[in-house]
């Protein structure tokens, strides 16, 4: 693995004043804040398709939005958990199907054991976060590698476990079915569920110091070991925490279904990985917020949405879609650059 | 170090080797059918050709440190290209350069963002992947197309001397091809130093740009070569073909020792777990064995091997543990 | 240069890129892999005897793709034909709908000298050359759900015609919002062959029978098949026709989950999902009032009736030309037509409280 070049750039508050400096490093904090962006290209999306199709800007159907993008926020935290520590996971997909089939199963096996039983889905989402951990830090696999290796054992192991049958919505308890469709405070409990997500996951990768080392192991990781992190230990912690996640997904996936098919979600980790890139997550680890991901994942969401409403070809579909991810990591390149080069000026400045 | 390394340095190939054999042996014991010549051939010819081509193409690529997950969309433009090509009566010695051409084109166009910009290529790709179905979607229209006549299908369809699939050959003289620019010239030396140490090889004075835009170059001729296989086989060009042939080729890829950070790998090894994997699944299939059980086969054979191949990582990571523990006041 | 980098430039240069690794590792390697095929060999181990017993004809089911309901019941059909003629059924899929997987099971299927291929293709044309192959070495081909190319097969057997097809569509959707209305048309992708047939027969019934002038499509949408994008695409489809009276669609896994999405979006009775759809999933909708009436033919006979012809046909009891007439236990007399098409045509109306197979009242 080749050592990268670009430290993570943290202006230092103390080195020196000035009108000119302060200007720049409130342009550089500005462009680091690579959420920020994504929120205007966000807002843009929108003005463009309100003005296109005044149906885009009602109530109802940013609800909608909101609605159809929560289950892939929650799934593009975890994603991002993941690359910020400079690995991938192509195992979402797979995982949401495992977890969710057997998961339920339990749920349809124990119908009188209450909404408790949402740890089951959850928990088996963080086994398959253990195994891919264990594959990744202490078997020392590319996460490419190992993560496509247990894309297809968990896939295959649903299908086994399902044997050709599937779980009815009504042979499941109500609450199941309760949870993608019930409101809290006039708020659908599934927004409010990406919504805790996305906060308590920020809060972590902001606050905790098990944030602060992944994102030490995925901006450089030699350095980081040099100072004494045992990066096997973080880049495990966060691919089970990626698993948890992921297995929550898989119970509201569950619970948003009216059954429950061992070919859910195929092709979920792309749709995963565009939404952690398109919110300016860099795929090189080290950077990156889970707002972001989660304004990735609401970017997503709203181009199918406003493309249905324009009637758009399935052909304009995908092609903007993935126009998207290009004009989206290419802004990130140009922003990434544009700061090294302030941080150049601003160092080169500082008096001695 | 060298000197003590060359021995060893075919022992991941002599493994595979090993495992070919073993898994030809266990679908000769599971199936009557499998021990035949023409069996073999014409199956290995349909799992491995189109294949082979893109993988070969993904391990230029991935040597230089990048990755293209886009060749199966762009091998999807190449058949909807064929198609029209085929409509409009353009004669196959026109109709193959061309495709080539353009196949050859979207691999620049990758290769350029992600140089040009220094962007990671696996987000870039993963982009032109939907923009290249899209253009072959719209391309297409709607319905499929299958009157390609007879000479779009030799290369795809028909045998050299009635013995060996023409295919089969084309991926065996592009695997030469390879492994002698790869591993016999200086600008295959050039794809190593890139992959291995970009920084180390500008400094020495390669061009590594141009190395690795010529690396995603390469990987887009080879979809298009793959496409002119894909049309022989199934005589059928739709927007959606190979859409699923992904996680094979990277498998492959990977299986064959290639690493997937770049700089290591060769061809042998490539062709080897090409094979293992059409033998593996030729056997599976003869023995009507469920898609779900060769799924899970794949996968693990794909972790359990590379784990191998990482150099007893386990009691590595043992004996580290307890090296650590008792080190500890 | 930092010495590392020197390092790394001698070792690409000097090898070439390739690397090391012990004989210890190699012996590690085929070791830990015999598991592997050992577990294999134990699991297809029974296969061996069979092979050489030749007597029972031999017929190979392929779905779309396995683990899906109604292809598992089509199987179940297929298996009973089976038992009824004294053959043998094995069924094989790939997991996905991937179609050079589902060529790569047939190619693996032609040498095992099969007597008879069920097949619902994924594709028109792809599967032909391999199918010509299997019928050069004396298999009958049937393909049903959906067809291939003429030349790859030796019948299709169709659940109806396709105009029939778009009847009990549109008879289910007037059940459902009798005075009409607009409606969106929900298919896989926009490239499957059924799919487009099935619309362009729609279209051609509204235009024809007065009877369906109120219903009119305002838009086609893709759904993968997938139940999590059709329950999207529903709720952005109202969304953007504030006015839509009814969803239709063919797919069996979107009929359901639009119509949840219709019930977790409070819009039953003003909207409605229909067409075809499994009993399994759409009990709740029936018992909730969120659909009045869909279609659907039965895949136990749909397989039992395609199982059945490829027996009868190899074993030479039938002839395959147009015209014939074939007599199917439970199901009837049906009549190949001339582009070697047989019709189950047995379409069955799914309403409240005839919501199974047994209940449901067939299409007048």
């Amino acid at each position: 693995m080749s050592v990268r070049l670009t430290a993570p750039a943290v202006p230092n508050p103390s080195a020196h004043s000035g009108a000119a400096q302060a200007r720049r490093r409130r342009r550089m904090r500005l462009m680091q804040n690579r959420a920020l962006g994504v929120a205007l290209f966000l807002v843009l999306l929108c003005v463009f398709f309100a003005a296109l199709n005044p149906n885009f800007a009602s109530v109802g159907n940013l609800n909608t939005i909101a609605l159809n993008a929560a289950i892939l926020v929650v799934v593009a935290c975890a994603e991002a958990m993941v690359v910020i520590t400079r690995n991938y996971d192509l195992s979402v997909g797979s995982t949401v199907a495992l977890a969710s089939y057997v998961g339920l199963d339990v749920i349809r096996i124990c119908p009188h054991a209450g909404p408790i039983l949402i740890l089951v889905p959850v928990a088996l989402g963080a086994l398959c976060g253990v195994v891919n951990g264990a594959l990744v830090a202490y078997g020392r696999l590319p996460s490419v590698v190992a993560t496509l290796g247990t894309m297809s054992i968990f896939r295959g192991l649903a299908f086994l476990y399902a044997n050709g049958g599937q779980i009815n919505g009504k042979d499941l308890p109500a609450w199941v079915a309760g949870t993608a469709t019930s409101h809290v405070f006039g708020l659908s409990v599934l927004i409010l569920v990406a919504c805790a997500v996305v906060a308590l996951a920020s809060f972590m990768l902001g606050k905790l110091r098990i944030g602060r080392k992944i994102y030490a192991i995925g901006s450089n990781p030699e350095a980081a070991v040099s100072y004494g992190l045992d990066a096997r230990a973080v880049v495990f912690k966060a691919y089970v925490m990626a698993g948890l996640l992921t297995g929550l997904a898989a119970y509201l996936f569950a619970a948003r279904a009216s059954w429950i098919v061992p070919y859910l979600a195929q092709g979920l980790e792309l749709t995963a990985l565009a939404a952690v890139v398109i919110g300016g997550v860099s795929v090189l680890g080290g950077s990156g917020t889970m707002l972001g991901a989660a304004l990735g994942a609401l970017t997503l969401a709203t181009l199918d949405n406003g493309l249905v409403l324009l009637g758009a070809s399935e052909f304009t579909r995908q092609f903007i879609q993935g126009a998207a991810i290009v004009i989206a990591v290419v802004i990130d390149a140009i922003v990434q650059r544009r700061l090294q080069d302030l941080l150049k000026t601003m160092r080169s400045r500082r008096p001695a | 170090m060298t000197a003590a390394a060359a021995p060893r340095a075919f022992v991941w190939e002599l493994t595979l080797a090993v495992l070919i054999l073993l898994a030809a042996i266990w679908a000769s014991l599971t199936s009557p059918f499998y021990l035949s010549f023409d069996q073999i051939t014409f199956s290995l010819q349909q799992s491995v050709a189109v294949v082979g081509l893109i993988a070969l193409g993904l391990v230029a690529v991935v040597v230089v440190g990048e990755i293209d997950i886009s060749l199966p969309a762009i091998l999807a433009l190449g058949n909807i290209l064929f198609m029209h090509l085929a409509v409009m009566n353009c004669p196959i010695w026109l109709a193959v350069p061309l495709v080539l051409v353009v196949c050859a084109l979207a691999g620049l166009f990758n290769g350029l963002l992600v140089v040009a910009f220094g962007l990671p290529s696996l987000a870039v790709t993963l982009g032109a992947m939907g923009a290249y179905r899209a253009l072959a979607l719209l391309l297409a229209g709607q319905e499929g197309f299958a009157d390609f006549p007879a000479d779009y299908l030799w290369l795809g369809s028909s045998s050299v001397a009635d013995v060996l699939p023409a295919s089969l050959v084309l991926v065996a003289l592009a695997a030469l091809l390879f492994g002698f620019v790869m591993h016999g010239t200086v600008l295959g030396r050039c794809f190593f130093a890139c992959g291995l140490n970009a920084r180390a090889a500008r400094l020495s004075g390669v061009r590594v740009r141009l190395v690795k835009t010529t690396a995603f170059t390469i990987g887009g001729v080879m979809a298009g070569l793959a496409s002119l296989v894909y049309i022989g086989q199934f005589q059928s060009a739709r927007a959606d073909n190979a859409s699923d042939i992904l996680l094979f080729v990277v498998t492959a890829v990977v299986l064959g020792g290639v690493d997937i950070f770049g700089g290591r790998g060769n061809v042998v090894g490539v062709l080897l777990s090409l094979l293992l994997l059409g033998t593996l699944k030729n056997g599976m299939g003869l023995a009507n064995v469920a898609g779900s059980v060769q799924t899970l086969v794949i996968g693990t054979l794909l972790i359990v091997s590379v784990l191998i191949a990482q150099g007893g990582s386990w009691t590595g990571a043992f004996r580290r543990l307890r090296i650590r523990a008792a080190s500890k006041p | 240069m930092h010495h590392k980098d020197i390092h790394d430039l001698a070792v690409a240069l000097d090898r070439g890129g390739i690397s090391r690794r012990g004989w210890l590792q190699a012996m590690l390697g085929s070791g830990l892999s015999l598991p592997v095929i050992g577990g294999l060999l134990a699991d297809t181990g029974v296969m061996l005897g069979r092979a050489d017993a030749a007597t029972p004809l031999r017929v190979f089911n392929v779905p779309k793709f396995t683990g899906f309901v109604f292809f598992e019941l089509a199987r179940a059909g297929g298996e009973q034909a089976c038992k009824e003629l004294g053959a043998q059924q094995t069924y094989v899929g790939t997991t996905t709908a991937d179609v050079e997987g589902q060529v790569s099971v047939l190619q693996n299927i032609v040498p095992q000298k099969p007597d008879a291929i069920v097949l619902a293709a994924l594709d028109l044309n792809a599967p032909v050359p391999t199918l010509k192959q299997a019928r050069q070495r004396g298999a009958v081909v049937i393909t049903f759900d959906s067809d291939v190319a003429e030349a790859g097969r030796d019948l299709f057997i169709n659940m109806a015609p396709f105009e029939v097809q778009a009847r009990a569509m549109l008879e289910s959707a007037l059940a459902n919002a009798p005075e009409g209305g607009k409606a969106i048309w929900i298919a896989p992708t926009p490239t499957v062959a059924n799919f487009i047939s099935q619309k362009k027969a729609l279209d051609a019934l509204i235009a024809k029978d007065p009877k369906y002038q109120s219903i009119q499509f305002i838009d086609t949408l893709y759904a993968n098949d997938d139940p999590d994008k059709s329950y999207s695409v529903g709720t952005s489809a109202m969304q953007a026709h504030p006015d839509v009276r009814l969803f239709i669609s063919g797919s069996g896994i979107s009929t359901p989950a639009i119509n949840k999405a219709i019930q977790d979006t409070g819009k039953s009775g003003q909207v409605f999902a229909t067409g075809f759809a499994l009993p399994s999933t759409m009990k709740t909708y029936l018992d909730s009032g969120t659909c009045k009436q869909y279609a659907l033919w039965s895949p136990y006979k749909f397989g039992y009736m395609a199982t059945y012809c490829g027996i009868l046909i190899k074993s030479g009891k039938v002839a395959k030309t147009p015209g014939t007439e074939i007599d199917i236990p439970t199901i009837g007399k049906r009549t190949i037509e001339d582009t070697g098409i047989a019709n189950l045509n047995s379409m069955l109306f799914f309403t409240k409280g005839h919501d199974d197979f047994e209940s449901a009242r067939p299409m007048g």
